[in-house]
């Protein structure tokens, strides 16, 4: 085999990636959103390693200092360094967004394979508890059960990928309902292989581009329902902080302190404005039909 | 047609039992004794055994939940474990302050996203489209609380021209006053409820400006503001009449980040120090109200898409 085709090969089979990238290059939005994500998850990487940069620092003699060049953002009502306060804050939103989002995975590509791999009764019986789960207002929801675990990190995270996997467990299911119909999967049962490989080996890696576009989704709903909870104070508790409980303490110094309230706020509207965007770009390519610009909601 | 509504009400009347039996379940999860609501710190601990004894709260958990089940479906959600008051009264004060708030707003955003819509469906890729689009994504990227927090600095703050907070400045209950309070949070849910609307209606435009009678239309030489006024507007208000009824629980949830920023006093308030104060009869309370009112609105947007689309009709 010459060098020529073993590029075309690997070519052929980066197809689909090389639409992104194309995707990416024609479309200034998506462009910003893919270099605003990797700059902001860089820095929420590495903020640990700058040496005095602490959010923790309570300096009374500095307190709601405006911005300057010692503190870039100001200080807070304890005198700590906000520009720290918010890098910090954004490693926990961004924590919770992402944990949230593979909770939610978990349970909606587990929830949606099995309810349409079987059919049937599982099938009924799974998406009764999707229409029960997706009844009640998230908001309500969430704080209620919020109440009955004990509140943390963990806590949040699991709450909020516990009351968001259900559209994605639609998604998917109607996904492994048209692929299952496939050939290769028909044939794989007939001879008699056991339904868990099938579904792991066969059927979800048809689903695999759905689900990635689904994810980018929900880690910014993720970030929005943790910026609310914590800005009602049932999120992040002190001495934690997120973007969301940052806006809390904001809004009670908001005469004083402007400053506090704007950074948090367009960090946030900036990060799910991004994976949203990202989602955007990715399900041009797993619907065909976007692509067409049939539908566009 | 009869025959789909009384078939859809006979599928939601399980999906009901099933919600409280959730809520029940979720009631006795919850860490607290239910004897607290009705007992005094100074009681001793015979006095509360037979308090909890009158009350049935040693029966089997069935009977319980039938009781429990009676006492709703009578409006009865017992007493606020702290200030001891009943709740339904509690909710006959709050609900309307929540709907009046919610209505307005949502009626205001619903014009403007049929108008918006419209705008971008019919010029898409154009400027008029790009513009409202990027607004849209905006929009639903901005947290309403945040957006509430700029309108209070700028309007309250800077320009001392509007309250802060609450529906009335005390001892003043004159309509003006009212509608001073008013205006921050109407404009902040607006705008929450504005950018999903918009391209919903977006959306459903570019699809319906595909059909063929559009083409038809064209070919026979109608004006292109004719063929959206007349023939688009009114198969995109098909999926949108069903978005009406899908907002009926928004009537009690709507606006609970809203009315914690404004400590206007509706539900959402009143639930969020529930919350917080750990009053579990409250929270069950809402818990109830408003994933039934979910249900509810689901049947009616059912029903009410079966009366606007004729095609439904002919099918039965």
């Amino acid at each position: 085999m010459n060098q020529q085709t073993k590029q075309n090969k690997k070519k052929n089979r980066n197809r689909r990636l090389e639409n992104v990238i194309y995707e990416f290059k024609h479309n200034r939005q998506a462009m910003f959103a893919a270099i605003y994500l990797t700059v902001v998850v860089l820095i929420s990487l590495l903020v640990v390693l700058v040496p005095g940069l602490d959010p923790d620092a309570i300096d009374v003699t500095n307190q709601l200092q405006p911005p300057s060049l010692q503190h870039w953002f100001g200080t807070d009502n304890m005198g700590r360094d906000y520009f720290a306060r918010v890098l910090y804050g954004g490693r926990i939103s961004l924590v919770v967004g992402v944990l949230a989002m593979l909770t939610c995975i978990l349970f909606g590509v587990i929830v949606g394979t099995v309810s349409g791999y079987f059919g049937g009764l599982v099938d009924s019986i799974l998406m009764r508890i999707v229409d029960v789960f997706q009844s009640i207002p998230w908001i309500i929801m969430v704080t209620v059960v919020g109440i009955i675990f004990k509140k943390g990190l963990f806590s949040i995270i699991f709450v909020i990928g516990l009351f968001s996997w259900m559209p994605i467990a639609r998604l998917v299911r109607s996904e492994v309902l048209s692929s299952k119909e496939r050939e290769y999967v028909q044939y794989a049962k007939f001879i008699g292989v056991r339904s868990f490989t099938v579904m792991l080996q066969h059927v979800l890696p048809s689903v695999f581009p759905t689900i990635i576009t689904a994810a980018t989704a929900a880690i910014a709903n993720a970030i929005m329902t943790e910026s609310s909870l914590s800005f009602l104070g049932l999120g992040i508790q002190q001495p934690m902080s997120s973007w969301g409980s940052l806006l809390q303490q904001a809004q009670q110094y908001l005469q004083m302190a402007p400053y506090m309230a704007i950074l948090p706020g367009i960090l946030i509207i900036l990060t799910v404005y991004s994976f949203n965007k990202l989602g955007d770009v990715l399900r041009v390519f797993v619907e065909p039909r976007v692509q067409a610009g049939e539908s566009d909601g | 047609m009869l025959k789909y509504i009384v078939k859809r009400i006979l599928q939601a009347i399980p999906l009901l039992l099933l919600i409280t039996v959730i809520c029940f379940t979720l009631i006795n999860l919850a860490p607290y004794d239910a004897v607290d609501a009705i007992t005094t710190p100074n009681m001793s601990a015979a006095e509360i055994e037979m308090r909890r004894e009158a009350y049935g709260l040693n029966d089997p958990v069935y009977v319980q939940y039938i009781r429990w089940l009676n006492n709703i479906l009578h409006g009865n959600f017992g007493y606020s474990l702290l200030s001891h008051t009943s709740i339904k009264y509690d909710l006959m004060i709050r609900i309307p302050n929540t709907a009046i708030l919610v209505l307005i707003s949502y009626a205001t955003a619903y014009l403007l996203a049929i108008v918006l819509g419209l705008a971008a469906g019919s010029t898409k890729n154009r400027w008029p489209d790009k513009i409202i689009d990027s607004l849209c994504s905006i929009g639903i990227s901005t947290p309403t609380f945040w957006f509430a927090m700029l309108l209070i600095y700028l309007f309250s703050y800077k320009l001392k021209f509007l309250p802060v907070m609450g529906m009335h400045t005390v001892g003043d209950d004159s309509f003006a006053d009212l509608a001073r309070h008013f205006v921050l949070p109407y404009v902040t849910l607006v705008i929450g409820f504005l950018p999903d609307l918009t391209r919903f209606v977006r959306g459903s435009a570019i699809g319906q400006l595909k059909e063929d009678y559009v083409v038809v239309q064209q070919a026979f030489g109608a004006k292109k503001a004719e063929i959206l006024f007349h023939h688009v507007v009114r198969n995109v208000m098909i999926p949108l009449v069903t978005k009406l009824g899908m907002a009926l629980p928004q009537l009690v949830t709507g606006a609970v980040v809203t009315e914690t920023v404004f400590t206007w006093p509706g539900i959402g308030n009143y639930f969020v120090t529930a919350v917080k104060g750990l009053d579990y009869p409250i929270v069950m309370a809402i818990l109830v109200l408003s994933s039934t009112l979910v249900i509810l609105g689901n049947l009616l947007s059912d029903i009410l898409y079966c009366i606007v689309d004729p095609r439904i009709k002919s099918m039965q």
